[in-house]
């Protein structure tokens, strides 16, 4: 039988880097691909899924080489297990480090997570317990992936079901401790704070003010899923498969005015709509943001779409 | 508490949430509590389902013919056997069902359709084609060039994407079933798939008995006159020309090698 080969050699990278300009952007689908570029769509930039452009070749990455060289790229990893007990899976990195060769995102980020053990792995963002031993071992695992791609990468904060009893310490200030010892920045993704806030009875209101927003370079921008625990007590669910929550654009617009303006992403990964659809949400988030921007930032904006 | 120990406490709790996460007979973690501080299996179910449903929807677009024909109600457990017994093993998803046809020969349960286990080899040779390497395509004007004395000792180096299959059962028809479900299929019947990307777009091909053979030597690294000769013993009428016809125009070869003299 044949398998599935990555491309680990890494040739000279085509593209000259290009950062993210400070508007929204939009998680790309196969599907939109064509669309995107007939229309030449004004989005800020484009995001994917690193692991899915770890192939050898084909369809993938002739639609991704279009689309980079349209736009601003931004790669997402989901599955490098930074919060895992194993260590960084080299062979893993490798492939990871070719996509962020080829294709010279302007930023390049991975989850506050784990998703495989031993040599299983398991499709989900994972939780881990917020004490000094998976501090140390976060801190190790990011040091190592920003090592070997010369690079700072930007870890995102998780939506969370459950809570760790042996947690010695908050979210807000693992993450702070993360971004201040490994030298990483940080992607704030709003609605998991809108999500596991929720979930643990907690404020998001106080998430937000408590937490190192100096650090964050990215925002993410999401549809949940509402649900019930054991107890009948809300329940949302991270599930990206509608539009944003109308508490999660109040939370984007909080943060925004602490922040000022920041690439901000639409994720939307299961029952994707047609393109319009995304491109309308983008639209909302770009209008919030030009009420957000300062100084001149307005004309640099516009600049920095590459058309 | 030490250090160590408390790494001893973390490894069995991140290894028992795991263990959990694919069999849900098993309880939950310790330690893992809402908001009230009680255990919660509902939120930890969560986890247990996102985990599961991700990865059957992976199987079914990967198999999407496989999924049509035993449809919804038989795939679901059909799929979560074969999570339970090949759970993926890279992040890459595109690997994950690379068992499936072998899971397929030996699951009791179907061993009245073994002609699923050809259409899942099928599927992921597609698979494998889609995400293939961009190797060279041999210029179909390649074969003009060589000295008739040498035709028949030419051989091609297989493209990265191609992969023929031969089967006693409908194949080609049965890997239609991707985009139609909608036509009877006589499982009677014998088709043999030739598969190749001569571009982005994966092409599976209906070949018969004696081009499928043809085709098993070229790959195999056998001359054209030997591949000829084979599909000659098969079928008198083989159609030499329109088989090297397929072979030069439809991307299979990326490269062409004359013998050395």
């Amino acid at each position: 039988m044949q398998t599935i080969s990555a491309s680990s050699q890494l040739s000279q990278s085509i593209f000259e880097p290009l950062p993210i300009p400070a508007r929204a952007g939009i998680g790309l689908k196969a599907q939109h691909v064509a669309e995107i570029l007939e229309t030449r769509a004004d989005i800020g930039f484009f995001e994917v899924h690193a692991e899915n452009y770890m192939g050898a070749g084909g369809l993938p990455h002739v639609q991704l080489t279009e689309i980079r060289n349209n736009y601003a790229l931004s790669v997402h990893g989901v599955g490098m297990s930074i919060g895992g007990e194993n260590p960084i899976d080299k062979e893993h990195l490798a492939r990871f480090k070719a996509v962020v060769h080829r294709y010279e995102p302007g930023l390049i980020s991975e989850h506050l997570a784990w998703s495989t053990h031993d040599d299983v792995f398991y499709n989900d963002l994972l939780p881990v317990p917020y004490t000094s031993e998976t501090l140390s071992r976060v801190i190790d695992h990011v040091d190592v992936v920003q090592s070997a791609l010369g690079r700072q990468i930007l870890i995102e904060n998780p939506s969370t079901y459950v809570i760790f009893e042996q947690s010695t310490m908050s979210e807000v200030d693992f993450m702070g401790e993360v971004a201040k010892r490994s030298g990483c920045g940080l992607l704030f993704d709003v609605n998991n704070v809108f999500v596991s806030t929720t979930n643990h009875g907690t404020s998001p209101k106080e998430y937000i003010d408590s937490y190192p927003l100096n650090l964050v370079q990215e925002l993410h921008l999401g549809g949940h899923a509402p649900d019930e625990d054991d107890a009948g007590r809300p329940l949302l669910i991270d599930a990206h498969d509608r539009k944003i929550d109308h508490e999660v654009w109040e939370l984007y617009k909080q943060v925004l005015s602490k922040t000022g303006p920041l690439p901000s992403l639409i994720e939307w990964d299961n029952d994707v709509p047609e393109w319009p659809v995304l491109a309308e949400e983008a639209r909302r988030a770009d209008a919030i943001l030009g009420r957000n921007l300062v100084d001149g930032a307005q004309s640099e904006r516009k600049l920095s779409h590459v058309s | 508490m030490s250090a160590d120990n408390l790494a001893v406490v973390d490894q069995s709790l991140n290894q028992h949430f795991s263990r959990a996460l694919l069999d849900p007979e098993l309880s939950i973690p310790t330690g893992i509590v809402g908001p009230d501080g009680k255990s919660a299996p509902k939120r930890f179910g969560v986890y247990r389902n996102n985990v599961v449903v991700s990865l059957i929807e992976a199987l079914k677009d990967a198999y999407p013919s496989v999924f049509s024909v035993l449809g919804e109600k038989n795939f679901v457990p059909t799929a979560r056997n074969y999570i339970a017994a090949y759970p993926p093993k890279s992040p890459m998803m595109q690997e994950f069902g690379d068992k499936f046809a072998h899971f397929l020969e030996s699951f009791s349960p179907l061993k009245t359709s073994p002609f699923l286990v050809d259409l899942a080899k099928a599927e992921r040779a597609w698979l494998v084609a889609y995400h293939a390497a961009d190797d060279d395509i041999i210029d179909p004007q390649s074969l003009g060039s060589v000295p008739p004395d040498q035709v028949m000792d030419v051989t091609f180096k297989k493209h990265a994407a191609a992969w023929i299959q031969a089967s006693q059962f409908p194949l080609f028809a049965l890997y239609c079933r991707r985009d139609d479900d909608s036509a009877d299929i006589d499982l009677t019947q014998s088709q043999n798939i030739l598969i190749s990307r001569p571009g982005t777009d994966v092409i599976v091909r209906h070949v018969g008995a004696e081009d499928c053979l043809f085709f098993e030597q070229i790959f195999a690294g056998d001359t054209l006159g030997i591949a000829i000769g084979a599909a000659m013993e098969v079928e008198e009428e083989f159609d030499a020309a329109n088989a090297i016809g397929i072979l030069l125009q439809s991307g299979c070869c990326s490269m062409l090698l004359q013998p050395e003299i």
